[in-house]
């Protein structure tokens, strides 16, 4: 089959160029930066929440107006839990928590529990405090802030953090206070392994 | 929970509101009567905020129970004579810049905004130098190559007809 | 049978696409034609292959066979067959492979057609198609298989463990022995392991595994069993073993916690299988599709957008092609020009039945939420659309030919990059896929994609091969025009690319803020641009190749100019506001669009008069031979007639929206405008054939007092679905030329016999948007038409005699 012939061009005097015109300079540059972004956030959206190492610190104003910052309980075991009013399962789980928390205060360990209040608005925490006569520490997460820092995906999450301040464990979904005193007992005792060392 | 806490979150979450009251004082006549708000005012501030928790959905239309909370939130800040950039403020404050359509903080507002237009204003010079440098070519080109006459003479003197058969034939 | 035979062609079509892409690349080299025609017959099988995969995920879909892992997470037992079939792209994976055979399907199209006339481009054209269809078959068969079935593991744990091949110790879902029993059968509590709290399931061989709760502190489900006692637990279904399902032990909103009994990852299975009429235990397992899915729109609008998508797959290859072998002429361009204008139109019509499915279904009110899935399928569109026109250019001129590479290889990359944005969870959206494993190959495959081709493109410009034949000698020539033009679809593509993925993703990276770019941010930028396009689309058709006098310009513009001037009389109603002002900005981009759609019209109404004047043919005659002689011409002419009609559809649609919402008791009215709306009652808990369970509000429209129609609105509960995604709210809507009355029982708000709350819409003009998508699309499939009917043969001596006549008047 014979090749129509391509139209022959105009001569036009070459340009003098020194390598690639600044346009491809543009290009090239734009296209590497779009890849190294979005391989970052990438990378960051297939990290998830952590579920080991270094605990991210922050400080929290809780609803009592008191202000904390997570490294002021060094030494203690934390139960950082992730919660908010408008969450079916919360409302599961907040008595587990409660029980949980009562045990470990009559035990007078080395606990301390924490509940976040992700993207709730102050009267609906507050009737969700009230309504399941939660006494352990609560704040709202300002910004969200705090969630961020955690990577939670949605809400019941919560993490146990060791007296190091190191997270040991992660928990998807919602807890039982089985479940958080076979953790948290796990965690206490790890502790106290570590300081005999 | 102590009343002390719930006259601190009082605070906490109307934060704006002293202000409002304050200014209310000065006008007598309107604190007196209860500002009726209605769906349509709560709709028009929500349209304009999205919900916190799922992303990319505008919060009037959003369905979820929290989503209907908030939005009642807005019906209390509105007759508590809030206004719509207090209010916006204030959800800035506690649900961080995600929540609004364009960032409130100054130096995000101004990245969001002004970026692309600075893209643009790129995009426009290259396409400016590429003019100018075809306009050079084209001078160099006629004097080496002078472009024969392409109008083609036809029979019927309409010089739109000779164009478009002209584009016809291409 | 049918699974193991998907699977096997599945895996075959990926070795034939490698084989397709060596042989066709080698023999090309070494001008070997027999290996290169091998090449050729294996990127066909490569196409058959994959339909015959897609045709046995169809069949497992159809015939419910739930051991599928797929035809399990997409289908339930109570959907209609429509719904059924659509599920093939209701999900990850069975999308994926869909989406490899359209794009296979669109290669071989290409082999048939364009083989022979274009012989020394296609094996390397087929050679890159076959090499994108390798990556997405592959990332099918080892990452997101589709046909991955559930493995009933019986020693102790229970466990359903899903894999493409049967692990050791394992059993066929579809192989374990169910007992059956009949609804309201009992079973004593002792029955249960003392450490299971919870389990959900069906009874498998000796093992009860029952669904309940013994801690009364924990909720039950109330749908999974009628009655439930301290003593015993009661089915409320009944298991029958005619087709299995594997068991979701818990998802995470029933609040129990299966972790407590089982370690997380395993949180998908346990307790072997129950049956399909059992449809209570299977609440949350076999979901179904998404119910927002289940609309007609939603059967039609992804499998014209992945057309669209895989569509421009042709122009991209024939550019590296021409790239590749360096047959730099215009050859490509031509060879894909049908091919893009296909893929253009499906992805036009994806877009605005898009619009339509979220007019419909997600009750906004809207059409367009610029949501970054919606922005991600209208980016290729923009970098299409600048393609479409620019190509003209170096058709015409043979200018601008390293540009139309640009923006063919753009095209494609903006399809890849928007398929990896949506589907590797990045953006998080109503529309999106979850978060996968494939985030990380479709970023590199996207990547590769994207610096190979510009690579390309760059080694031969450097080479001085891409060198435009004429130089632009006239800012006010149509070439000038065209490449403004196509900066301001470039424009348009940078700030909404922006606000979608830049802007969040730069300051989640570098500030640590999650930020939404939202209408707030887009209309401002883009209604500019947009207006700039329509003055553009206005003024380019009237200007000439080469030059343009302002002389000739500006006498040609007069009449369009005082058509528009004449029409925006009528629309000053159009652009008043409820309150009776004048919309002055409004009013101006009327008049803008109004004159894009008038020189269009004018145009073609020029040439039939010139033709008449020349030939003396009669109007019909004169009209239709021009549309004969340059189908393309007057396709474009009726689609810039139809973006007409959608542009003023959206200004009335967007400025001119009003809004209403109000909680009215029965026999009770809300007015806005000049309708009336009357709550007449409420048909509560209305049982659909798939399952729905619908709260329908009758209401009675009034305009000006005339009873004009009665209205449905509804809401939707699904109740075997996920919490978040288990409602959705159907809007009513009365459609008239100059309005939609729409209105949406709204869902937050309790709704009953006594009253309800609506919210009510008045969308001015906004079936234009639709009516213009019609337009559009009659304008497309017009330009398709071939120029001249005569045989390729002959058409190609005309061809040849034309070139060669363009030699001689360029020599």
């Amino acid at each position: 089959m014979s090749q129509i012939e391509p139209v022959e061009m105009i001569e036009l005097p070459k340009p003098v160029k020194g390598g690639m015109s600044i346009s491809s300079w543009v290009l090239v540059i734009g296209i590497v930066s779009v890849a190294v972004v979005f391989g970052i956030a990438l990378w960051r959206q297939q990290q998830g929440q952590p579920t080991s190492g270094p605990a991210p610190t922050f400080t929290f104003t809780t609803f009592d107006d008191e202000t904390f910052n997570l490294a002021d309980f060094k030494g203690k075991v934390v139960v950082l839990n992730f919660w908010a009013g408008w969450c079916e399962p919360c409302k599961g789980e907040a008595p587990e928590l409660q029980a949980a928390w009562e045990y470990y205060q009559s035990q007078n360990a080395d606990v301390v529990f924490l509940g976040i209040a992700y993207a709730d608005n102050g009267p609906s925490s507050l009737r969700f405090l009230n309504e399941f006569g939660i006494t352990y520490l609560n704040a709202p997460d300002l910004g969200t802030r705090i969630s961020d820092a955690y990577n939670i995906s949605g809400v019941p999450e919560t993490f146990i953090i060791d007296k190091n301040g190191n997270v040991v464990e992660f928990i998807y979904a919602g807890v039982t206070r089985t479940r958080l005193i076979s953790s948290v007992d796990k965690a206490l005792s790890a502790s106290v392994g570590d300081e005999s060392e | 929970m102590k009343p002390r806490t719930l006259i601190i979150i009082a605070l906490l979450i109307f934060g704006a509101f002293g202000h409002v009251m304050a200014q209310n004082d000065d006008d007598d006549n309107s604190t007196e009567t209860p500002i009726v708000v209605t769906d349509d005012q709560v709709n028009a501030i929500a349209n304009r905020l999205f919900c916190p928790v799922c992303e990319n959905i505008p919060l009037d239309a959003c369905g979820t129970a929290a989503c209907a909370d908030w939005r009642n939130e807005i019906r209390l800040f509105l007759e508590q004579g809030m206004t719509e950039e207090e209010i916006r403020t204030n959800f800035v404050r506690r649900f961080g810049d995600r929540v609004v359509g364009v960032p409130q903080d100054p130096f995000l507002n101004a990245l969001s905004v002004i970026t692309p237009w600075i893209l643009v204003g790129v995009g426009l010079l290259v396409v400016l130098s590429s003019f100018i440098t075809w306009r050079k070519h084209k001078a160099i080109a006629l004097a080496t190559a002078p472009e024969t006459p392409t109008v083609v003479k036809s029979d019927v003197q309409d010089p739109y007809l000779d164009m478009l058969e002209k584009d016809l034939k291409g | 049978m049918f699974t193991e035979i998907g699977l096997f062609a599945q895996f075959f079509s990926f070795v034939a696409a490698l084989y397709a892409i060596l042989a066709l690349v080698v023999g090309e080299r070494r001008k070997n034609e027999a290996m290169v025609l091998s090449g050729r017959n294996a990127a066909l099988l490569n196409f058959g292959l994959l339909a015959l995969a897609s045709g046995m995920l169809m069949l497992d879909i159809i015939l419910q066979r739930y051991e599928v892992e797929y035809v399990w997470s997409v289908t339930s037992p109570d959907m209609p067959l429509f719904f059924r079939l659509t599920s093939l792209w209701g999900s990850q994976a069975g999308s994926l492979l869909f989406w490899s055979v359209l794009m296979s399907g669109f290669s071989a199209g290409a082999v048939l057609i364009n083989w022979k006339i274009h012989r020394r481009l296609m094996p390397y054209a087929t050679a890159y198609m076959m090499a994108v269809v390798v990556f997405f078959v592959g990332i099918s068969t080892f990452l997101e298989n589709p046909f991955s079935r559930w493995w009933y593991t019986p020693n102790g744990n229970e466990e359903m463990v899903s894999a493409v091949f049967r692990p050791a110790d394992t059993y066929p879902a579809s192989a374990v022995p169910v007992t059956i029993f009949p609804a309201g059968a009992s079973f004593p509590v002792n029955l249960i392991p003392e450490n299971e709290r919870f389990a959900l399931g069906a009874v498998v061989g000796e093992a009860y595994i029952l669904a309940g709760s013994l801690d009364p502190n924990i909720p039950i489900p109330a749908s999974v069993f009628d009655n439930i006692t301290n003593s015993e637990f009661v089915l409320a279904g009944m298991v029958t073993p005619d087709s299995l399902i594997p068991l979701v032990a818990l998802n995470s909103d029933l609040m129990v916690s299966s972790a407590d009994i089982f370690p997380r990852d395993a949180r998908v299975m346990q307790g072997g299988l129950a049956s399909t009429a059992t449809l209570d235990l299977v609440t949350g397992t076999a979901q179904g599709l998404n119910p927002l899915l289940r609309h007609f729109g939603m059967a039609i609008h992804p499998p014209m957008l992945y057309l669209g998508f895989v569509g421009f797959i042709v122009p991209f290859a024939f550019a590296m092609a021409a790239l590749a072998s360096g047959d730099l002429s215009t050859n490509w361009i031509k060879a894909s020009h049908r091919w893009t204008l296909i893929a253009w139109l499906t992805l036009s019509l994806g877009l605005i039945l898009g619009g339509r499915w979220a007019y419909d279904v997600l009750g906004w009110g809207g059409y367009w939420g610029w949501d970054p899935v919606e922005n991600a399928a209208f980016l290729p569109w923009l970098i299409g659309t600048a393609f479409i026109h620019s190509v003209m250019i170096q058709e015409k001129r043979g200018m601008l030919k390293t540009w139309n590479m640009f923006l063919a290889v753009g095209t494609f990359s903006a399809v890849i990059f928007g398929t990896f944005a949506t589907r590797s969870g990045l953006i998080e959206s109503v529309h999106s896929f979850a978060r996968s494993p494939i985030g990380f190959p479709m970023f590199a495959f996207w990547l590769s994609v994207t610096f190979i081709s510009v690579w390309l493109i760059l080694w031969r410009r450097r080479r001085g091969e891409l060198k435009d034949e004429h130089a632009f000698t006239n800012l006010f020539s149509r070439e000038a025009l065209f490449v403004l033009n196509n900066f301001i679809f470039v424009a348009l593509f940078i700030a909404i690319f922006w606000g979608s993925f830049g802007a969040p993703i730069v300051s989640e990276i570098f500030l640590d803020t999650n930020i939404t770019l939202g209408k707030d941010y887009f209309l401002p930028v883009v209604t500019p641009l947009f207006v700039a396009l329509y003055i553009l689309m206005g003024i380019a058709p009237l200007s000439a190749w080469g030059a343009t006098s302002f002389k000739r310009l500006g006498r040609s513009i007069v009449f369009p100019i005082g058509l528009t001037v004449l029409t925006l009389g009528i629309f000053i109603p159009l652009a008043t506001d409820k309150n009776g002002m004048l919309n002055i900005l409004a009013w101006l981009g009327y008049g803008i669009v109004l004159f894009a759609g008038w020189v269009a019209i004018y145009e073609t109404y020029r040439g039939v008069i010139a033709r008449i004047k020349a030939h003396g043919e009669s109007l019909p005659t004169a009209f239709f031979t021009l549309m004969r002689r340059n189908p393309r011409r007057y396709g474009g002419y009726l689609i810039h007639l139809g973006i007409t009609v959608i542009g003023i559809g959206v200004i009335g649609s967007t400025v001119f929206q009003q809004e209403t919402q109000r909680t009215l008791a029965v026999g009770e009215s809300l007015t806005i405008a000049d309708y009336e709306l009357r709550y007449d009652g409420l048909l509560e808990g209305q049982i659909s054939e798939d399952g729905r369970i619908m709260d329908i509000a009758e209401v009675t429209l009034f305009r000006n007092g005339t009873e004009v129609a009665h209205l449905r609105p509804r809401r939707d509960f699904f109740p075997n679905v996920d919490e978040g995604m288990n409602s959705s709210t159907i809007s009513g809507a009365h459609s008239t030329l100059e309005n939609d009355f729409y209105i949406l029982l709204v869902s937050w708000e309790t709704v009953s016999s006594n009253s309800a709350t609506f919210k009510v819409y008045i969308n001015p003009l906004v079936n234009l948007v639709w009516w213009g998508g019609i337009i559009l699309i009659i304008g497309t499939m017009f330009s398709f038409f071939p120029k001249e009917a005569l045989p390729v043969r002959i058409r190609q001596r005309v061809q040849q005699v034309e070139a060669l006549g363009l030699k001689g008047v360029s020599a």
